[in-house]
């Protein structure tokens, strides 16, 4: 217990002594009281209506208020805590001390409670506390001692699987099946047969009982507990911690296919390829796509109904998918982008025309992809005839083209070659957010294009407005093209 | 003397406007969710308005903190420098208090410059907005700042920005001994330009395949690099050996194409580096002081990419990084992403990367940092290897040691002049040192008394 208490002794000194801990404390303090407070006006309407119903619907929906409250205390108390437990230096230094096993245990224990559910367990206090209003004690106390409960069930369940199952590989996880399947058969069993009470305890008992058992755990089998902590943390510690590169199932085919081909134009497409499908929010923008895709269906009849022809709105809603999804949301800085690491291709026997062609170009083959795949879903689905479904594709690669140079060229602006890009954080934001002044110009610029080739589209017909997308696509390449070039030559200029 | 002169900063704050511009983005976007949870939230017009005010009031606020300090203006009255950075920091020092100042030009963060920054290990306060204009003021004893919000400390030397560096060196009026420590440009220009090396001939019996005439680069008046003339023959190790701030890196720069000279030329196995490019880089590895890769890539795909970039065969990049890989001791991670390498991996990475092509000229600037003595040992060996098969290195090092047992020949460059040249054994005999290191203490010393 000793060193729970010096835990809080060096939290309350901390934000005693840290001015930064202070405000971050401070900040999180005053959004915990508004949500709890929010979310006890609401609390307390719901309990009146639930109140006029009767007393036992009443108690049955506090009680599970609760259990969802505790499902959500398990959720979040989960997440960070297995760094928390097995990889956190703290932890690390912990475990070199001379400190009986339970002492350890106890100070996760307190860190989990004290530190890491302490916002959420406040808001959710102010919201029972205050939206039960005079009833509001037994429950407080039920949902308090409940969610002590839970955070030792998951630290004890993280010890487990870590400790007990994982070493054990697929006969680990037969033995959670069987666990899980046993649990719920004999639950069923007992509600069948009647066993199980047709009504829900009294708060103020279930919390005693539930704290009585917290008391157990933590004291007098604060030991074993202790040492299930120590054989999962060995465990943690024997793990395999190399990472692997993964190329997506088909890409390995693709990149053989443009590794033959050895000039720098496609060895750059590779590396985008490789580096672009490996960033953590490739997958999920993969998976958003389709639903994308059928909110078409959804926009659809209403630009139909005002009049635009069809091969309008599947170029329109093709072209601004591409840019939010292909551009805007996962690389809004082709150049920029790359840091110091342009310093790669600047020392590569490669003149800066040939690595503004590159980077266009290794740009321009996804998004086109992207574009072509797209157009031609939607053309299909609103049935237009070939020659227009072609003339349609043609438009929105000329679309994606002058949009491409735009970003791709004008992005130069965006370039810092002292700008060090490491570690998956920076690399995320540098490579894949439009968060410089640089991009979000470019975003609005690309808006605008966006705005003047839409307006050709529509205003002009099909066979007429592609020469015209011609001719912008001319104006904005050239314009481009000198501006990078420029900041390019004035970076090496300048250093 | 009694109105004070000022000292703003309005050059070169891009990389600041950009930090604060990501910032701005964030806190637009927030700003906007929030808003739209008052919107949903809020029923009661009054509460609704009343937040929304609030939300905009601080987003304001914040906003108006974070480029405030765009407003630099520090001062110098009779008595006092008054510095004054962003809203957070307001400090006046008393003039007896200052100590020393210099030109300098350190590395910098553009997400330290939002707020003053204490550096508790260096004692120093940092209020820069770039690494352009930098002036180093040292103080006579501690002085503690208070800022807001990361607090402040005691600190014995200030770093700072200022758009006329020199104006504010000169406008100090620092005792005279003291100035004489800390020559300016121009004040050197004028008492020893151009400086003759102490150099001894380089061997000539291999053909040229580094050259530099009279190469010199200035940075607004900040000279980095003077008159400097390099030859370097083929199969040389040739040691490039100087302080920090001594002009190693930006002569480096330029040697590679990556910095134009503001005068002279550069020849890289014969092919001039600034009128044909592309021929000299063909012949050209570089390595730079810290180890640019593409972190999602595994080491072996970086290598990969590297040759492709270059136009070399497949079967041949792949046996050559192969066996680069091996000689550097990275096969058995070679599948894993560069991201995950400790720093020396990723320097050895990189030395892969330069040597893949096989290039006729090696420049590589400190390429021993970070490495463990048995990394060290191979690649200073690894060294010897290419310089006997004719490939020309150029290292930059502030390893005194190693350019002794290594190099062939060895410059020492300071306060961007070569001062000296030549074998190891010949720099000694200049200053009638025992080893190089004493060599180089000693050279530098006798030029700090010249100036």
């Amino acid at each position: 217990m000793r060193l729970m208490q010096f835990w809080w002794q060096v939290q309350w000194r901390t934000l005693q002594r840290d001015s930064q801990a202070r405000l971050t404390a401070g900040v999180l303090l005053a959004l915990s009281l508004g949500m709890g407070l929010w979310s006890a006006t609401s609390l307390s309407a719901q309990v009146a209506q639930w109140g006029q119903a009767g007393t036992e619907l009443l108690t049955g929906r506090l009680w599970l208020l609760c259990l969802l409250a505790w499902v959500s205390v398990a959720s979040v108390g989960l997440l960070g805590t297995v760094k928390k437990a097995f990889g956190d230096e703290e932890t690390l230094l912990l475990h070199t001390l001379p400190l009986p096993p339970a002492a350890r245990f106890r100070a996760l224990y307190a860190w989990l409670l004290g530190d890491h559910l302490c916002n959420l367990l406040l808001i959710a206090t102010l919201s029972i506390g205050v939206g039960l209003g005079r009833i509001a004690l037994p429950w407080l106390f039920l949902f308090l001692a409940g969610s002590a409960l839970v955070a030792l069930l998951v630290l004890l369940g993280l010890f487990l699987v870590v400790g007990a199952l994982l070493p054990r590989g697929w006969r680990g996880v037969a033995w959670v099946l069987v666990g899980v399947l046993g649990l719920v058969g004999g639950a069923s069993g007992l509600w069948g047969a009647g066993l199980l009470p047709s009504t829900w305890p009294a708060p103020e008992v279930a919390g005693a009982a539930l704290l009585l058992t917290v008391g157990l755990l933590v004291g007098p089998l604060g030991s074993l507990l202790g040492r299930q902590y120590e054989t999962a943390f060995q465990v943690a510690q024997g793990w395999d911690r190399r990472q692997r590169v993964h190329t997506l199932p088909g890409l390995d085919r693709l990149i053989v296919y443009l590794s033959r081909h050895r000039t720098p134009d496609s060895a750059l497409l590779v590396k985008e390829l490789l580096q672009r499908s490996r960033s953590r929010f490739h997958l999920p923008r993969l998976a958003v796509l389709p639903l994308y895709l059928l909110l078409f269906g959804w926009l659809y009849p209403l630009a139909a109904a005002r009049g635009l022809p069809d091969s309008g709105i599947v170029v329109a809603y093709t072209v601004a998918l591409v840019m939010l999804g292909g551009i805007i949301d996962s690389n809004p800085s082709p150049i920029g982008s790359e840091g110091n690491r342009l310093t790669l291709l600047l020392v590569a026997p490669l003149s800066l025309t040939d690595i503004l062609r590159m980077k266009l170009t290794s740009f321009l083959w996804s998004l086109l992809a992207l574009g072509v795949l797209v157009g031609l879903l939607l053309g299909l689905w609103v049935g237009l005839p070939l020659l227009v479904l072609a003339q349609s594709l043609v438009a929105i690669a000329l679309m994606l083209l002058g949009l491409a140079a735009l970003f791709a060229w004008g992005s130069a602006w965006d370039e810092d070659l002292d700008l060090s890009v490491t570690g998956e954080a920076q690399m995320f934001i540098q490579e894949e957010v439009p968060v410089t002044v640089v991009r979000i110009a470019l975003i609005q610029l690309g808006f605008s294009l966006l705005g003047l080739m839409l307006a050709v589209v529509w205003q002009l017909p099909l066979l007429l407005a592609l020469p015209a997308l011609a001719l912008v696509d001319g104006i904005v390449l050239a314009l481009a093209w000198h501006v990078a070039r420029a900041k390019l030559q004035w970076l090496v200029r300048a250093g | 003397m009694n109105a004070n002169q000022v000292f703003p900063y309005q050059q070169h704050k891009e990389s600041f406007q950009n930090t604060v511009g990501m910032f701005f983005f964030l806190l637009l976007v927030e700003t906007s969710v929030v808003f739209l949870l008052i919107g949903i939230f809020a029923k009661d017009m009054l509460i609704r308005n009343g937040l929304f005010v609030l939300a905009g009031a601080l987003l304001i606020l914040v906003l108006g903190w974070m480029i405030s300090p765009l407003w630099t203006r520090h001062s110098l009255s009779a008595t006092h420098l008054h510095l004054r950075y962003g809203v957070g920091l307001r400090a006046d020092i008393p003039r007896e208090q200052l100590l020393s100042a210099r030109l300098v030009r350190e590395r910098h963060d553009p997400m330290q410059a939002i707020a003053a920054q204490h550096e508790e290990k260096t004692e120093r306060l940092r209020i820069a907005l770039s690494d352009k204009g930098q002036v180093l003021l040292r103080l006579a004893q501690p002085v503690l700042f208070r800022f807001w919000p990361n607090g402040g400390g005691a600190a014995t030397s200030i770093l700072l920005n200022v758009d006329d560096p020199e104006r504010f060196l000169s406008a100090l009026a620092l005792p005279e001994e003291v100035i004489r420590q800390i020559p300016t440009f121009q004040q050197e220009r004028k008492a020893d330009s151009p400086r003759t090396p102490l150099a001894f001939p380089p061997p000539d019996s291999a053909p040229l395949a580094l050259h530099s005439e009279g190469l010199h680069r200035q940075f607004g008046g900040f000279a980095a690099v003077r008159d400097l003339s390099l030859a370097i023959r083929r199969g040389e190790i040739y040691g490039f050996l100087g302080a920090n701030g001594a002009g190693k890196t930006t002569t480096i720069k330029m040697l590679v194409g990556l910095l134009e000279p503001s005068a002279g030329r550069i020849f890289l196995a014969g092919h001039d580096v600034w009128a044909a490019p592309l021929a000299a880089k063909a012949a050209l590895g570089y390595v730079p002081d810290s180890a640019i890769l593409y972190e999602r890539l595994s080491a072996r795909e970086f290598l990969a990419f590297l040759g492709h970039l270059r136009g070399l065969p497949a079967d041949e990049s792949r046996a050559r990084a192969e066996s680069l890989l091996a000689v550097l001791d990275l096969t058995g991670r070679a599948d894993e992403p560069c991201g995950s390498f400790s720093y020396g991996m990723k320097r050895k990475l990189s030395l892969a990367g330069a040597l893949l092509h096989q290039p006729a000229v090696l420049i590589l600037d400190e390429p021993l940092n970070g490495l463990d003595p048995r990394s060290a040992r191979r690649v200073k060996d690894l060294f010897l290897e290419l310089a006997a098969g004719g490939t020309t290195i150029f290292l930059s090092t502030h390893d005194l040691a190693t350019a002794e047992s290594v190099c062939d020949r060895v410059g020492i460059m300071h306060q961007g002049q070569l001062l000296a040249e030549g074998r190891a054994d010949e720099v000694r005999q200049l200053t009638n040192a025992p080893d190089l290191e004493a060599a180089f203490l000693a050279l530098t010393a006798e030029q700090e008394v010249a100036a």
